[in-house]
């Protein structure tokens, strides 16, 4: 796991270009503090800041292969580079590593693009061929690693993380008011959107070529959930499970130091702790959050999963003021507005981790999104089949989507029954299943001066999917999660860039391909869909403790606007003061002082989820604003310990070597 | 303050809009973005104290509750067809 950047930029005069590429290096060096390097060629420049995970001796980078023709800037790891170094080998590819990133190299040597599908792994790639003069960026199917780009005409730059292009000459930030409607209509950027105008992200499954200053993105791999369903008996489809989850674990197991677990005490996390019990030689670590809030705090269970599967267990505890103090650190790293403050906490976990010696954690993301662990799926299956549902039936189902919500108890059901009623029709071409959690995101998107429609580019991606409009409406739910609250938030914010504030890679079991076509397989075919994940509750009800199997799944929350309002920190000044807020200009002062004047005088429990979600998206975008377009650094948070160690520079640059500069 | 007047202050204040430029008496609450389903419990808990009415399951799914004027008319409606609010006399002289 590392960081990558760089750029092609034929004007930007020669002699900065290292002072350049290592400025940008050093943006990002908390994702690779072990060592870092970078290639120089003429008008291109890339790096890499290195977390080494896998052969720490030589795996440095930039690499290149013995003709100096491919050079690779990699970030990620590749889980099946084993079974792929064997295929090279026998095809007569000599290696000069044990490294992944030779394999992955090599591969694309060997087979072109086309060597994409073949990887199972969290990835971002940058290739420079030196004698087409062509760049290639690359990016893993589930958009586990990120990659960032700004085509800029003249100059075209990239990084894992967009703050280290603050480092390069001119550029600048600017929000983009089309991109913000979107962010906080959906949640999360679109897969090629950032909150920035003129960056995008390479999308999930796709990769850039850029030849001659001019960039193709194609498709490598489309998210597939209508497989074919699974054929044999619900016994069949339980072991079928078993077995792909365990080859997915085992896989994730290999490292060259040690891997530990995020334990949240709900079923997937403890699946994932299980099997790396199973699978591990020495004892395994495992690591958690508890809240001082009782009402988030899930200590209880992750300490009982502890110590059934005999786990050296450890966590932190959270409180308000650590989420406040926090907040700006944890904003910084995420770069995209936030809903939620459940980041912060992620944040310091990582921290943690990383001060226990643990640079690798397994965690359960994806497990919700293939299993169909999400309330969202029942509610959808409820409203797609309401007229057909007897008044018992709606009844029944209705009162089980959200037992932890008061007001979706038995006291409150005629009032959801009409609401329900209302959203049993399609109003959003395409995003049936997401239209009452979009109205949220509506409410949000009034934060923003311009009025325009906050679903068109949303509408636009479903629309312009071939494929989507024949999915189920439960795949049609899966699909957009995938797309979009998956890598757009929980792999990133809360996910890989809170990780990587402290040099620690998350590897998520869930997200094999194997095990996603498996779920797909599975789902719904022994089930009505209203118990969650069912199959994957059967698949490990005999090894795991009642109550990972029993509790209902409790959606991982931190205390919100709250925090902000009882803390009182500096910051929220950002959104308290109209002055302040003036200063970012594509915000509704209006909307935003009447959001802000309520929070902050409304008692926290008559404050509803969506008020709560657009204030937090609020204060995170006037962080953001500070931090990116203003660029202040007393708004960035604590500044990373790592230092930017460099070890690897390669100039090959002609044109200086000409002028007798080649160093 | 008459009956639509103060169900329009309440929806005001509760949901941070303001009636009279985008957002007319006709326009679809829910569709909008205005109200949400803890928002609409809200909204029926003040219906009922506000104007002591009953409202009965099937009020609630009658589909009644999208807009401001659909609101009013329902309350005009349960109220027996007056101004409740303002002493039920339609005398105002």
């Amino acid at each position: 796991m590392c960081g990558i950047a760089g750029f092609v930029s034929p004007g930007l005069d020669a002699g900065a270009v290292p002072e350049v590429m290592t400025a940008m290096l050093s943006r990002i060096r908390h994702r690779g503090p072990d060592e870092a390097g970078y290639y120089l060629d003429d008008g291109v420049a890339m790096g890499s800041v290195r977390l080494s995970i896998i052969d720490l001796s030589s795996g440095q980078q930039p690499m290149a292969d013995a003709t100096e023709r491919y050079w690779i800037a990699f970030n990620g790891e590749l889980y099946n580079h084993v079974e792929l170094r064997a295929e090279l080998q026998r095809l007569g590819r000599r290696f000069r590593t044990h490294s992944d990133t030779e394999v992955v190299l090599q591969s694309w040597i060997q087979w072109g693009p086309e060597c994409l599908t073949r990887f199972n792994g969290a990835f971002a790639i940058a290739i420079r061929d030196a004698v087409s003069g062509e760049l290639h960026l690359a990016r893993d199917r589930f958009g586990k690693r990120p990659l960032f780009y700004a085509d800029r005409g003249e100059d075209f730059l990239f990084a894992s993380e967009m703050k280290a292009f603050q480092a390069f000459p001119g550029f600048r930030f600017e929000l983009d008011p089309r991109e913000l409607a979107s962010v906080f209509a959906v949640w999360t950027p679109l897969p090629d959107g950032t909150p920035f105008a003129d960056i995008r992200q390479l999308p999930m499954g796709s990769f850039l070529t850029l030849r001659g200053g001019r960039s193709r993105i194609r498709t490598y791999d489309e998210l597939s959930l209508d497989v074919e369903p699974f054929t044999g008996s619900e016994a069949d489809a339980v072991a079928h499970v078993r077995e792909v989850l365990r080859e997915s674990v085992e896989m994730r197991l290999r490292s060259d130091v040690e891997v530990g677990v995020y334990l949240s005490g709900g079923l997937d996390s403890s699946i994932v702790t299980k099997l790396a019990t199973d699978l591990s030689r020495s004892e395994v670590r495992t690591f958690s959050v508890e809240f001082e809030d009782k009402t988030f705090d899930e200590s209880s269970s992750q300490q009982v999963v502890a110590a059934h599967l005999g786990t050296r267990h450890s966590s932190i505890a959270v409180s308000s003021a650590d989420i406040a103090e926090n907040f700006l650190s944890a904003v910084y790293h995420a770069e995209v507005p936030a809903f939620r403050t459940a980041f912060v906490p992620m944040y310091l976990l990582s921290r943690r981790v990383r001060e226990a010696g643990i640079k690798t954690i397994l965690s359960g993301e994806g497990a919700d999104e293939a299993f169909l662990g999400y309330s969202l799926f029942r509610e959808t299956l409820l409203r797609a089949s309401w007229s057909e549902l007897s008044d018992d039936e709606r009844r029944t189902k209705t009162g089980s989507l959200h037992p932890e919500l008061d007001h979706f108890g038995p006291a409150h059901w005629a009032h959801l029954a009409g609401l329900f009623q209302q959203f049993s029709v399609e109003q959003l071409p395409g995003l049936f299943s997401h239209e009452l959690r979009y109205q949220n995101g509506k409410f949000a998107a009034r934060l923003l001066k311009e009025r325009a429609e906050p679903f068109a580019d949303m509408l636009g991606l479903v629309r312009d999917t071939s494929g989507y409009a024949g999915l189920t409406p439960t795949q049609k739910a899966q699909w957009i999660e995938y797309k979009t609250l998956l890598p757009g938030y929980l792999l990133s914010t809360q996910g890989e860039r809170m990780g990587l504030a402290h040099g620690v890679e998350n590897r998520c079991p869930f997200l094999d391909p194997a095990v996603v076509r498996a779920a797909a397989s599975v789902n719904l075919r022994f089930d009505d869909g209203f118990v969650e994940k069912a199959i994957l509750k059967n698949a490990f009800r005999d090894e795991l403790p009642e109550i990972s199997i029993t509790r209902p799944k409790q959606p991982y929350r931190a205390p919100g606007s709250a925090v902000f309002k009882e803390q009182r920190p500096d910051y929220l000044e950002l959104v308290l003061s109209d002055a302040e807020l003036e200063k970012v200009d594509c915000i509704d002062k209006n909307f935003a002082r009447k959001l802000v004047g309520k929070i902050m005088k409304t008692p926290a429990a008559e404050i509803s989820t969506k008020e709560d979600q657009a204030f937090i998206y609020l204060l995170s975008t006037a962080v953001l604003n500070r931090q990116f377009v203003m660029g202040e650094e007393n708004y960035m948070g604590a500044p990373s310990e790592a230092g930017l160690k460099l070890r690897t520079t390669a100039d090959r640059r002609q044109s200086l070597s000409s002028m007798g500069a080649n160093r | 303050m008459g009956r639509t007047e103060t169900i329009r202050q309440f929806i005001e204040e509760q949901f941070l809009v303001e009636f009279g430029g985008e957002l007319t008496d006709e326009t679809d609450l829910f569709k909008e973005g205005v109200i949400d389903s803890f928002g609409y419990i809200q909204l029926l808990a003040f219906l009922r104290k506000e104007f002591s009415l009953e409202i009965s399951d099937e009020d609630v799914l009658l589909d009644v509750f999208v807009s401001l004027a659909a609101i009013d008319a329902f309350v005009e409606k349960k109220s027996g067809g007056s101004d409740a609010l303002r002493g039920g006399s339609a005398c105002a002289e």
